[in-house]
């Protein structure tokens, strides 16, 4: 922690006068995209103080976006072969928020404008420092989902249909032909949108945080099985093919579309792709997420182990 | 089939630069000034009427940042047409131009459509690229150029229109004999920014000296 948060230190001054021509070139794509970020199932002011650029106020109110902002332009300038990716900004949404309040001492879903508008600068000092280890860990996991030619995010789609295949074959047929016929993967194309932001854009904020509770444990009950019952605490994950964020993920992919096969066979389409890409999930409770969880976790057994 | 012709379109270009707000104009005539970025790919249909003919329009959408190159250049293939978004309030998005048409040249053929959009026409006051420069870089490449806003829909549907009404004559020319004449088609007139005078007036002084002879 005192590492990553020094490191973060460090780099906040070069992100005021980055030298080379690389490194305007990623603040200027940050920039573009904190703005360009929805935060599900809040109310759009809480969104808005996370991305300043709407916001009236002055000063204060720009902490936030700057921390975001460092974070991730710090975590691409350490990351050469990935660097910074469009939708890494909404992977780091959760855990900025998670860590916000549990400093606050109140639930995330209490959080409030005033929280994210004004907050205590030490901290969010400490908040910046977790949510970068935090975010370098989780993506320590799935490395290829961000580099050249994101070979993990296709090996990603590729396992979902196949998956599908398995868990529900009328519907992946269904899928299929509408692709076939016209020529267009839109389960593929909705695929890389899940997997690239981790859920995050599909899910209302609290049902994401439940599956990544789901997915963090899993990754951490993977790496303790690979470094033979040593503890979980192994910076990179021996088991990069059985994380949480990957193996676990296909499977709750596979169970959500599953769960919506009524819907998505009846579609078109043109209608079928607009669902793939917007998931109605505003309307997912408590207790279907539970249900989703058990089913991709019996999944998970029967297939990976 | 509900339609004459069916026409698939590609929107490249620049992160940023509007491409998800043309279509999301085009398509649904809404605008939003918090869109979300793109990831990977997108795509909407729409059917418009061209010259008395049902034109049914599969649009791609693609995101704009380069390390999504892999997934989206899998999209070009095919294409019957091009359309080449740049902000006009970015230079950068309009010195990119040339590396994107190079990008996508190794996708697509000769017979393929291009257009150059200038976006985001209503920001005049932030604006980068003159109309004047864009149209030559558009003339150097032998393509057609408009500039669009998709916030105040000035002339999105038109780019649309004049895409769509350069395919078809394409298409008929290829259904009439299979004549490939190499200036077949030749360029598409450039179309005047709707609402505005271009070029008129507004270049302060350099009207006022001429009048010697």
């Amino acid at each position: 922690l005192y590492e990553a948060s020094s490191a973060v230190a460090q780099t906040a001054g070069a992100s005021s006068a980055p030298a080379a021509a690389e490194e305007v070139a990623l603040l200027r794509q940050i920039r573009k995209d904190l703005p360009r970020m929805e935060l599900r199932g809040f109310p759009p002011s809480l969104a808005a103080a996370l991305q300043a650029q709407n916001s009236t106020e002055s000063e204060p109110s720009k902490a936030l976006p700057e921390l975001l902002e460092r974070v991730l332009f710090i975590w691409a300038v350490r990351q050469p072969a990935s660097g910074y990716v469009q939708g890494l900004n909404e992977v780091l949404l959760p855990l900025v928020l998670v860590f916000l309040a549990e400093r606050l001492r109140k639930p995330v879903e209490l959080l409030n404008t005033e929280d994210l508008s004004s907050p205590n600068p030490e901290l969010l000092g400490e908040v910046e420092a977790d949510c970068y280890w935090c975010m370098s860990k989780i993506l320590s996991e799935i490395f290829d989902h961000y580099t050249q030619d994101q070979p993990g995010i296709q090996r990603m789609a590729r396992r979902l249909k196949e998956v599908l295949r398995r868990i529900d074959e009328p519907l992946a047929l269904h899928l299929q032909v509408q692709a076939d016929e016209q020529g267009i993967d839109h389960l593929q194309a909705a695929a890389y949108q899940w997997v690239t932001c981790l859920m995050v854009r599909e899910l209302p904020l609290l049902r994401c945080l439940r599956l990544w509770d789901t997915l963090i444990a899993e990754s951490a009950l993977s790496a303790e099985r690979h470094s033979g019952g040593q503890g979980a605490s192994g910076m990179v994950g021996g088991g990069v093919a059985s994380a949480g964020f990957e193996a676990f993920l296909v499977y709750f992919c596979a169970c959500l579309l599953a769960f919506y096969t009524g819907r998505l066979q009846v579609m078109e389409l043109e209608e079928s792709t607009a669902f793939l890409k917007q998931l109605p999930t505003g309307s997912l409770s408590e207790a279907d997420m539970e249900v989703l969880l058990a089913e991709s976790y019996v999944l998970h057994s029967l297939f990976h182990c | 089939r509900d339609y004459d012709h069916l026409f698939k379109l590609v929107l490249i270009g620049d992160s940023g630069a509007g491409k998800s707000c043309l279509l999301l104009r085009f398509a649904d005539d809404a605008f939003t000034e918090s869109y979300i970025t793109t990831i990977g790919v997108d795509f909407r249909f729409k059917t418009i009427p061209v010259d008395k003919k049902t034109i049914k329009l599969q649009i791609w959408d693609t995101a704009g940042q380069e390390r999504f190159r892999t997934i989206t250049s899998a999209y070009y293939r095919g294409a019957d047409g091009i359309i080449l978004v740049y902000d006009i309030c970015d230079r950068e998005s309009f010195a990119h131009v040339d590396e994107w048409l190079n990008e996508v040249n190794r996708y697509v053929n000769e017979s393929t459509c291009k257009i150059l959009i200038g976006n985001k026409c209503d920001m005049e006051s932030e604006r980068q690229v003159s109309t004047e420069e864009a149209k030559k870089k558009a003339d150097d490449l032998g393509i057609a150029y408009i500039e669009c806003s998709a916030k105040e829909a000035t002339n999105v549907e038109q780019a649309f229109q004049m895409m769509s009404a350069e395919l078809i004559e394409k298409r008929q020319k290829q259904g009439a004999g299979g004549r490939s004449g190499p200036s077949a088609g030749g360029g598409v007139g450039l179309l005047q920014p709707k609402n505005r005078e271009a070029g008129k007036g507004s270049c302060g002084g350099l009207g006022s000296c001429g009048g010697g002879d």
